[in-house]
């Protein structure tokens, strides 16, 4: 059976397991290493046990695992929402669709803390970043990419007073400065002691916004700082510092360090992703019970020329049996399913369409054992425009004592557009009912018109506001007033 | 529906053949033409003399009947308690013996076509139509020519 399924392979179910295959592994590469991901897979371990529950008859535990899947997904999304926003607003196109984790750099924290140290003593400020997972950009400006290797020398001539860029923050990527010089956001608090200067601000700043780790010397007390996840404080010792850069330097990078570790754990993680998606289609494909369901899908017209109109048709929907593996019968949606018939080959008056597996889309698995009905009747007419006169259509009971002896429409004719054989039936258009009921003395209303059928339209220009005036008078008097 | 049609007799004089009572005949006929053709209300000199030797329609008018050759409680709109009403038109002047027809529609669909003669020189006609329940709604009538040019299209309602 296996092998039959694996003969009766079509090029749409290739693309189909690669693609999902592809997006399933990306997923794993923007999500791994994150408490999201791992929540993600508990979710999806409480799915299979639904499941399993829900096959086994396990009814109460299959309804209780349903409802609590359910609940997690959206504690999920309330709970992750900013590292969900961080996954997929923070990152660029390329790291979201094929970007690949680059090869992981160490941080030379001992020749970074040692500097800052050294600057320290000699009270030199400097403000240095460290970004972790999520992209500064958006967040630094103008800053000017170095792209230096680490060394204590360099550090210390980057925030040399007399430098042109020392009055900025430096941004400490892996084992290089990527730029000097950046503005960072200021921090709003107002708790803030008031000894921290602007250096400190931004530090903190960007520690609010972000997850990167900011560090800060300050040149007046020659004191060193460290802000992280919106909170500062004073680092006393080198020691300290170096356990703090290293601690941020893992959470930043928490894929293997070995570079061919790494490409191991992205093959194995592609190879996985392509496993779960095969046994999911193959659980769709292979089937030993075929399924049949009756859908009744909305008959489609396209190609109608601009200057016909659909008069009747026989049939407005039409209904299809259909069979398939159950998954794919259960999960079939009534949008999926398209019954289209072209019009460009249809002439004026009576059509006689056949309906046949051409004119039916279908979702791939899906067979069309039957439709109903095998032929459908359509009468197309030609469009024309045609001008009528408008006339008064009054209802109701005038008061006694009072006649009606005139009503004047304006405007008193329009143009309507409609099918050429309904409109050479149509001599006048009326307008809605108008009640005389109320009406004692002559005066003024405005209506609307009545068009009918529904396939009449007004003509572009013509307006379907119509102002009556009307004139009564006392029966027995002749004399309009 | 029921369709009487009742052509009015001609006006008075129009019938007058003695050779000596000529001259007065003529005088009455001017002077009842005058008071019961061109007095009622409505439209007097609807459409203008022509050369052609058709008749000119001078008055028209739906009304709910007709007292002394003058329509009574002419209007748009008349209530189906009435049981009928009447299309009146008169014609002045009709240089030959000539026919019009009175064409009834209620709501485009036609319901009766009055054939209707006149007579020089000058002449008026009537005709009209029963009510029923089921003729409530909008209705016109087309006075028309043998020839089928319309003279004039009346437009009125039949209420409760």
């Amino acid at each position: 059976m296996l092998l039959d399924t694996l003969l009766n392979i079509r090029w749409q179910d290739i693309i189909d397991v690669l693609l999902n295959s592809y997006i399933l592994f990306r997923l794993y590469i923007l999500l791994r290493g994150t408490r999201l991901f791992r929540t993600l897979a508990s979710i999806i371990m409480l799915l299979v046990v639904q499941r399993v529950a829900e096959a086994l008859g396990l009814i109460i535990t299959s309804w209780i695992m349903q409802g609590i899947t359910a609940l997690a997904a959206i504690i999920v999304i309330i709970v992750f929402r900013s590292e969900i926003r961080t996954v997929f607003q923070a990152r660029g196109i390329k790291d979201i669709f094929w970007g690949l984790p680059g090869q992981n750099i160490a941080t030379p924290v001992e020749i970074i803390a040692g500097a800052l140290f050294e600057m320290a003593r000699h009270r030199i400020g400097a403000l240095v970043v460290f970004p972790a997972r999520q992209s500064l950009e958006g967040l630094i400006h103008s800053g000017i990419p170095w792209n230096g290797k680490i060394s204590r020398e360099m550090l210390l001539s980057v925030f040399w007073p007399d430098n042109p860029v020392h009055d900025g923050a430096a941004v400490i990527d892996g084992n290089a400065i990527r730029e000097v010089a950046a503005i960072l956001p200021l921090s709003e608090r107002s708790d803030i002691p008031t000894y921290y200067g602007t250096r400190h601000r931004a530090a903190l700043g960007v520690s609010e916004r972000s997850d990167a780790l900011a560090v800060v010397v300050s040149e007046e007390r020659g004191e060193i700082s460290v802000a992280r996840e919106g909170s500062i404080e004073p680092v006393d010792s080198r020691a300290r510092l170096e356990g703090l850069l290293r601690d941020h330097s893992g959470a930043a990078r928490s894929a293997p360090r070995h570079p061919r570790q790494a490409r191991l754990e992205l093959a194995l993680a592609g190879l996985v992703s392509f496993f779960i998606v095969t046994s999911i289609w193959v659980s769709f494909s292979r089937s030993d019970v075929e399924a049949l369901t009756t859908v009744k899908v909305p008959i489609e017209y396209v190609n109608r020329g601009s200057d016909l109109e659909i008069l009747s048709v026989s049939d407005s929907a039409a209904t299809l049996q259909l069979g398939g593996s159950r998954p794919l019968i259960r999960g079939l949606e009534p949008s999926q399913i398209k019954v289209r018939f072209n019009l460009a080959t249809a002439t004026v008056g009576p059509n006689v369409l056949t309906l046949t597996q051409e004119q039916i889309s279908l979702p791939p698995g899906v067979v069309l054992k039957n439709i109903e009905p095998d032929e459908v009747r359509i009468q197309l007419d030609l469009l024309e425009k045609k001008r009528l006169p408008v006339q008064a259509d009054w209802v109701g009971s005038l008061p006694q004592g009072i006649r009606m002896v005139e009503a004047r429409v304006a405007p008193d004719f329009v143009e309507v557009v409609g099918g050429k054989s309904i409109l050479q039936d149509m001599e006048t258009i009326y307008t809605v009912k108008l009640p005389v009921d109320g009406i004692k003395e002559s005066g003024k209303l405005t209506a609307t018109l009545a068009l009918n059928p529904a396939s009449v339209k007004l003509a572009p220009g013509s307006s379907d506001r119509i102002e009556v005036d009307y004139f009564v008078a006392s029966r027995g008097n002749q004399t309009p007033p | 529906m029921n369709l009487p049609l009742r052509n009015t007799p001609p006006i008075p004089g129009a019938h007058c053949r003695p050779a000596r009572r000529r001259a007065i005949c003529r005088l009455a006929v001017g002077l009842l033409l005058a008071v019961g053709l061109l007095g009622p209300g409505g439209s007097s000199a609807e459409s203008s003399p022509e050369d052609g030797g058709e008749p000119v329609l001078v008055h028209s008018s739906v009304s709910e009947a007709l007292y002394a050759f003058t329509p009574v409680n002419s209007g748009v709109v008349f209530s189906v308690e009435r049981g009928s009403i009447m299309c009146f038109t008169a014609f002045d002047p009709v240089p030959a013996e000539a026919v019009v027809y009175h064409e009834w529609y209620r709501r485009d669909r036609p319901i009766a076509t009055h054939k209707l003669h006149l007579k020089p020189p000058r002449w008026s006609t009537v005709s009209s139509v029963q009510l029923r329940d089921a003729d409530k709604g909008p209705w016109r009538v087309e006075i028309k020519l043998e020839n089928g040019k319309l003279l004039r299209t009346l437009r009125f309602s039949v209420i409760d």
